[in-house]
């Protein structure tokens, strides 16, 4: 079915702005199920039922919030810098759609396959972090700028891990082509190839989006709710959909680099089509991600920074090497 | 000129952009209108959890992870060389490998050195 | 169109340039600077270049900015405006121009040359990352691996300046 919507819907701008429209629905009602899945995550692994009460189970909890959230006050500390407080949080949202132009839901359901996909992606998450760093200082408030300057030493430590991580993939593939990485897991997945790789992707991508255990910027527990404390309503509302959105797209980008895309083990798609593996894969990852939330305890960042250098960065670099030469070999 | 193909590449990031900033910027707008205003002398008072605000959070003050930054600006930089070459990869004898291999080398002398001047160890303030 | 585009993009590179210059919060001019480093993105992209643009983003919009920014945010350089003495200005001014006229020269010199090549007469892979990536590994392999001898450079002597700022301040 899904072969006709897209032969239907062409390959020039007709299919853009199709595939906008359908982003556009897709990230919000992704964000309102996820932040409701997230609730009751918790709820159960802390033996409690999370939300019940509006909708069957909750299930509605999220889009009450969301119209709270719009009727909530924009409120701009006197002493903060007024500009920079405004724009900081169009920018965190700012690039999240442009990930989805290139993330690939089935073989054909790519909006556009661009041939530095993936490097797009990165690209554009460098904004978020800029964002972070930009809200919490604009807000002039001590948590918060702690909050962000503690988001700048996340930055330091994972980014590297995560390219490294990435190239070992690349040297095997030689495209950054989401269509051509996906095709060649057709056999074999290339997290049984390349499990330190993967490995390594998994814990810096859950660090690039600031998620426990490395929510070191946030630390609610010892930063009030560190760089965004300042920020009431929509504007807080925006941070939170900019999370969960990156939560999905580092989940995507891992299940096309690692777990084969829209592709069914080894070869098998029992049946089931691409997008439907894709989407398992991804909200699986999703509630890996969640898990670790309520599983290990929030790391200091120097512990993050050490162990990035010191662990991380070294084995990233074996890996490559020893990816190389096998390369090389066959 | 630009193949048509990467122009189109072009505007439709560009487009995805421009979407993003009106979907960030129209809930706020829409907030602006329909949410009630407070007043009050602390309604927009710095938080500092209740307390009187103290001071200015723009002083001067030291990271001391300052050097993982210096340090990771220039490996960034390393590491995006890199990707051409992973891309390009394979296409030669042997080449490619041991370009590959010395240049991976003299970066993780990098990280050799700062680990061996103790630049990982974290200090405590004294 | 493309031309159109082009020239969207240089206004708005020159434009944030110029607030970035003049805007007297050190905080907002690196934002500028961060807009302005999108544009010139843009701008490779439109030149057939689009691993740079990407590259552009990564490490100058990236890595290189959020560093600014935070050495801007931690020196709190915010106190330190005001209005410069007529003279500084005048010399501001003056090297201004003269840098502009060598550019401006530079260029002029270079296309009567011939060797600024006309728009258009790159081959389809140029800039393409295969193509780049291939020419490190053939034409441009000295300075490829000279350039990480120096990147190791760099961050030797990073570590040594700061190391010693740091035990410095550890033993007062």
């Amino acid at each position: 079915m899904t072969e006709t919507v897209v032969a239907a819907a062409g390959s020039g701008w007709l299919r853009i702005i199709i595939g906008l429209i359908v982003v556009l629905l897709f990230s919000q009602l992704n964000a309102l199920f996820l932040v409701w899945l997230e609730r009751k995550v918790a709820g159960h692994i802390q033996l409690r039922p999370g939300p019940m009460e509006v909708g069957p189970h909750g299930i509605l909890q999220t889009i009450a919030d969301g119209i709270k959230l719009v009727g909530k006050e924009l409120i701009t500390p006197r002493s903060a810098d007024r500009i920079l407080f405004v724009i900081a949080p169009v920018l965190v949202f700012m690039p999240v759609l442009v990930a989805f132009l290139v993330l690939p839901f089935d073989q054909h359901l790519i909006i556009r396959d661009m041939n530095v996909g993936l490097l797009l992606i990165f690209a554009f998450s460098t904004f978020s972090v800029l964002a972070i760093l930009l809200g919490g200082w604009a807000s002039n408030n001590k948590y918060a700028l702690l909050g962000a300057i503690r988001s700048v030493a996340q930055n330091v430590a994972y980014e590297i891990p995560l390219l490294l991580s990435v190239m070992s993939v690349v040297l095997m593939t030689h495209s950054f082509r989401f269509s051509e990485i996906v095709a060649a897991q057709h056999r074999f997945w290339f997290i049984f190839l390349q499990p330190v790789a993967g490995l390594i992707f998994f814990i810096a991508a859950t660090a690039e989006t600031n998620r426990a255990p490395f929510d070191i910027p946030e630390a609610e527990s010892e930063l009030i709710a560190g760089f965004h404390t300042e920020y009431s309503g929509m504007r807080f509302g925006l941070f939170f959909l900019a999370e969960y959105t990156n939560m999905f797209i580092v989940s995507a980008v891992a299940a096309s680099l690692f777990f084969g895309g829209w592709q069914g083990p080894f070869g098998f798609s029992l049946g089931l089509p691409g997008l439907v593996w894709f989407l398992i894969k991804v909200y699986i990852l999703l509630f890996v991600l969640m898990w670790f939330r309520w599983t290990f305890p929030r790391v200091r960042f120097d512990q993050l920074m050490n162990f990035s250098w010191k662990v991380m960065i070294p084995l990233s670099l074996a890996n490559l090497l020893v990816t190389a030469v096998v390369v090389k070999l066959i | 000129m630009l193949p048509k193909e990467l122009l189109t590449d072009f505007l439709a990031v560009a487009l995805f952009v421009a979407v993003g900033v009106v979907f960030a910027v129209v809930p706020l707008i829409i907030s602006s209108l329909v949410a009630r205003r407070s007043s009050g002398v602390t309604r927009d008072e710095t938080y500092e959890s209740g307390m009187e605000t103290i001071g200015s959070a723009w002083i001067q003050f030291t990271a001391a992870y300052y050097i993982y930054a210096l340090i990771f600006v220039a490996f960034d930089v390393d590491v995006l060389y890199l990707f051409p070459v992973a891309i390009a990869y394979g296409g030669y004898a042997i080449r490619d490998l041991v370009e590959v291999v010395v240049f991976v080398g003299i970066l993780s002398l990098a990280i050799v050195y700062a680990w061996c001047k103790g630049v990982f160890e974290w200090q405590p303030k004294k | 169109m493309q031309l159109l585009i082009f020239n969207a993009f240089c206004v708005g590179a020159v434009v944030s340039a110029l607030l970035m210059v003049t805007t007297k919060r050190p905080v907002r001019a690196a934002m500028s600077l961060v807009a302005t480093m999108s544009f010139l993105a843009g701008l490779y992209v439109l030149l057939d270049a689009h691993l740079i643009a990407v590259l552009q983003l990564i490490v100058y919009a990236g890595a290189i900015m959020v560093l600014f920014l935070f050495v801007i945010m931690l020196l709190n350089v915010e106190e330190k405006e005001g209005k410069l003495a007529g003279k500084t200005m005048l010399l501001q001014a003056f090297a201004t121009v003269v840098v502009g006229l060598v550019m401006v020269t530079m260029v002029g010199l270079f296309k009567a040359n011939g060797s600024l090549g006309a728009a258009g007469d790159a081959s389809d892979a140029f800039g393409t990352t295969k193509a780049v990536g291939q020419m490190l590994f053939t034409e441009y392999l000295l300075p490829f691996e000279i350039a990480s001898l120096l990147l190791l450079a760099a961050i030797v002597g990073a570590v040594i300046l700061a190391k010693r700022r740091i035990d410095d301040s550890g033993t007062e």
